[in-house]
């Protein structure tokens, strides 16, 4: 299996690498355009690639503000001692190509916020600069705070000079030691309306994220990056039983059900395709479905599948077909 | 926000219903609202507290304490609002167009009788007594209106229509 | 631009069977919906041989009545991404008549239908006359409303509304989804709504679907706003006994298109009224039959919430004696 079968690199775009940085800290910045020079689809400040990397997918923080983007601009923290998604990306050479999903979006910036609180920790600073630079763009009000290991401040040259420009307040925090203390500083005295944004390592995350908790921030103003499981992950591939003619489908992973069956050339009534009309609804006589619908009741989902999102946690599936 | 993770299903809101006094537990500071004179005792937790009245004169409101109380507020700020459904709502509407969210708004309706309908023909607010279905005289252009259940917590009034417009030319 | 032959071969016809419910019908947009009478849906944005006409009658409305037009300034990012959408589409779909360029920030735009050029630069609102939103809307045909993004919902924070069924621009704006929508009847007993609003949250950048939704309208009349109720509410009586009912009696379909603008991550909703009357529908094969059907069959609450009540069973009447008279 390869992560040509994810449905979001399915649906995506070859991107042409055209220039890459070395920073420090061991984080690379990759360039991408389309390879013909088409234009790239904008994106929402704070998106990320899904890029392909060998047999992995890895999801990485567009760095630019996302208007008519002329490329994409990515970096990529290289650790020698994980799945080696990132060692591909730390070898790719100008000229080569990859294969990404279009931009997805799942750190949003609150529109009417009266302040944006940005924190970045690391290589989590990427999806932070988007937001920075959108800030900026729009006459938005923020504020940053970037930790970084002592070395390892990536980024941080941009940072200042976003902030300089659009006078943003710019907090440098070199080193774990003083981070408790400065992000206390960073998170007093802010106006009702303001919002935080945090991306960073887990651990990191989880302290600022708590910190602020304490000093009374309610849930809803807290936003931290989060790439979604299921984006990066295809399915495991099934069989689907046909009850009635006995017939055997195969579902791979990263086709779903509804694709597959169509391909034995059934016309299965279907709308939405995304799992909310209901249209695609089939019954089910054995085996346990892995349900991603939002259309099914609790008692519905005992005897039903709705095939355009939902899989099978068995090897096979049988449907009264 | 995550975009990609389903988020809890909402209750269905339209008209206003009694919300819970959401616990100020995690507050640094709280902003007591008491509309129209409402004596309903309000618990604080032992922080910083400002205490502001919100009067109703008609179907206008006195808004002029909360606000200046907003200029000062700070991310940490709860706001507990106490008093009759129409000036509570008010005053809601406040905090939110100043930055405050729901869960940062603890609210107790202490009455529901009297409410705002806002006429979708001349835009006045006029005060009427009685659920929806109610009629009153709209105070700007002097239509017969009906009071919906249709409500917007932006304006904190009901939406008003003229009576039997079908029928009445 | 188009005969009446030709709208009939656009009307988008709304009824797959012969009773009607609200069901969560999305479905992807641009992909071509075959009908008796020809085909729609090929396209986002349409223009027709009523463009002139409403246009001009969108520009009295709003000169009369502004609250038809919502703009909060958080939404400014999101209304020149609208603008930006729209125009590019409505290039594509119409080059004949319409060019789009961009030169970085640098925006040109040429009408043909309008004798119309116009320069602007991206994100400023000064280079454009009276906003991104305001000028999109003299634009296209369709009703636009902006929706913010947040708190885990959908706020109606911007757009022109000026051809509302039954229903108050003015009013929702500032509202959410759930809350714009908690009038309806049934639909959220049978969860319809909610599931409407999980599939619009968990949009991504760039997808574009559209749903259908219907209601009747006397005289084709577009503003059926509730601000204009007591013009528009006497027509319902009125056309009940009158012999021109077929004439004056139009059924009105929403084409509504629901698209995650790409940039700015709102959700735009172009809206866009089909209206004709029933004696042109009946024209069209096995059209009397079913529009008939559906407002005999249809229950009376949902007859009520579409405002239909007065006159539903006569127009099902005379739609049924057109189907086919000797089988009845």
């Amino acid at each position: 299996m390869t992560s040509a079968t994810l449905p979001v690199l399915r649906d995506g775009i070859d991107l042409l690498v055209t220039d890459v940085i070395e920073r420090a800290g061991g984080i690379r910045s990759i360039g991408l355009v389309a390879p013909g020079g088409e234009e790239l689809p904008g994106f929402t400040a704070g998106s990320h690639l899904v890029v392909g990397c060998g047999e992995k997918a890895n999801a990485y923080s567009l760095t630019g503000e996302g208007l008519f983007p002329e490329r994409y601009t990515i970096s990529v923290l290289g650790q020698p001692s994980g799945r080696g998604g990132s060692m591909f990306m730390h070898r790719l050479a100008i000229g080569d190509t990859v294969r990404a999903s279009r931009p997805r979006s799942a750190f949003v910036p609150v529109a009417d916020a009266r302040l944006h609180l940005l924190v970045a920790g690391g290589i989590g600073v990427t999806p932070i600069l988007s937001h920075a630079r959108a800030a900026a763009t729009w006459g938005r009000h923020a504020a940053i705070l970037y930790a970084y290991a002592p070395g390892s401040d990536a980024h941080l040259d941009d940072l200042e000079n976003i902030a300089r420009d659009a006078g943003f307040e710019l907090v440098a925090c070199e080193g774990r030691a003083m981070l408790s203390d400065a992000l206390a500083a960073f998170l007093d005295d802010r106006p009702l309306g303001s919002h935080l944004y945090v991306c960073g390592p887990g651990g990191f995350m989880a302290h600022v994220l708590d910190q602020a908790r304490d000093a009374g921030w309610p849930e809803e103003r807290l936003h931290s990056e989060a790439f979604s499981a299921t984006e990066l992950d295809a399915g495991t591939p099934f069989t689907a039983r046909l009850a009635r003619s006995g017939e055997r489908v195969t579902v791979p992973a990263g086709v779903s059900l509804l694709e597959a069956l169509e391909g034995t050339g059934r016309a299965i009534p279907n709308m939405c395709r995304q799992g909310v009309c209901g249209e695609c609804v089939l019954p089910v006589r054995s085996g346990r479905p892995l349900h991603r619908d939002s259309f099914l009741s609790d008692d519905e989902r005992a005897s039903s599948i709705m095939p355009c999102v939902s899989r099978c946690a068995d090897a096979e599936l049988e449907l009264d077909l | 926000m995550n975009l990609l993770t389903a988020p809890a299903p909402t209750p269905h809101v339209n008209a206003p219903r009694d919300e819970t006094m959401v616990a100020l537990a995690s507050a640094r500071s709280v902003i007591v609202v008491r509309c129209d004179g409402e004596r309903l005792p309000v618990l604080v937790p032992a922080v910083p507290v400002t205490r502001v009245a919100v009067r109703s004169i008609g179907a206008d409101v006195d808004l002029r304490e909360l606000r200046a109380a907003l200029e000062d507020a700070r991310i940490g700020v709860r706001f507990a609002i106490v008093g009759p459904e129409r000036t509570v709502y008010a005053a809601r509407a406040e905090i939110r167009r100043a930055g405050g969210l729901d869960s940062e708004i603890a609210i107790r309706v202490t009455d529901r009788n009297a409410r705002v309908v806002l006429c979708a023909h001349c835009r006045e607010r006029t005060s009427v007594d009685g659920p929806t279905g109610s009629v009153v005289a709209c105070s700007g252009c002097g239509l017969r209106l009906v009071t919906n259940e249709h409500f917007s917590r932006a304006h904190a009034a009901y939406l008003g229509h003229k009576l039997d417009a079908e029928t009445d030319r | 631009m188009t005969t009446t032959a030709t709208r009939l071969g656009r009307f988008p016809f709304p009824f797959r069977d012969d009773a009607y419910r609200y069901s969560t019908n999305v479905e992807p947009a641009r992909s071509a919906q075959r009908t008796a009478a020809g085909s729609w849906g090929e396209r986002v944005i349409e223009i027709d041989d009523g463009y002139a006409r409403e246009l001009s009658l969108r520009a009295d409305i709003l000169e009369r009545d502004p609250s038809r037009r919502a703009s909060a300034p958080h939404m400014r990012a999101a209304e020149w991404d609208a603008l930006n959408y729209c125009l590019t589409d409505l290039a594509a779909s119409y080059p004949e008549h319409m060019t789009f360029t961009r030169e970085g920030l640098r925006l040109r735009w040429v009408n043909d239908l309008q004798g119309l050029e116009v320069e602007a630069t991206y994100g400023d609102d000064g280079s454009l006359p009276g906003g991104p939103l305001a000028f999109l809307a003299t634009q296209i045909q369709e009703d636009i409303a902006l929706l913010d993004q947040r708190e885990g919902a959908l706020w109606l924070d911007a757009g022109v509304v000026t051809f509302a069924a039954d229903w108050s621009m003015g009013f929702d704006t500032g509202m959410r989804f759930l809350e714009i929508h908690g009038p309806v009847p049934r639909i959220h007993e049978e969860k319809i709504i909610t599931r409407a609003h999980q599939f619009l949250l968990r949009m991504q950048p760039g997808d574009a679907y559209r749903r259908t939704n219907w209601t009747m309208s006397v005289d084709g009349r577009l503003d059926t706003s509730t601000e204009t109720y007591p013009e528009w509410g006497p027509d319902r009586v009125d056309v009940v006994d009158d012999p021109a009912l077929p004439e004056r009696l139009h059924l009105r379909v929403e084409v509504q298109h629901l698209i995650r603008l790409p940039h700015s991550g709102a959700v735009m909703f172009l809206i866009r009224s089909y209206l004709e009357p029933l004696g042109a529908l009946a024209e069209v094969d096995g059209w009397a039959g079913r529009i008939g059907s559906v407002l005999r069959e249809l229950p009376d609450d949902m007859a009520d919430y579409k405002g239909i009540t007065r006159y539903r069973h006569r127009a099902a009447e005379w739609l049924l004696s057109r189907e086919r008279p000797s089988r009845r």
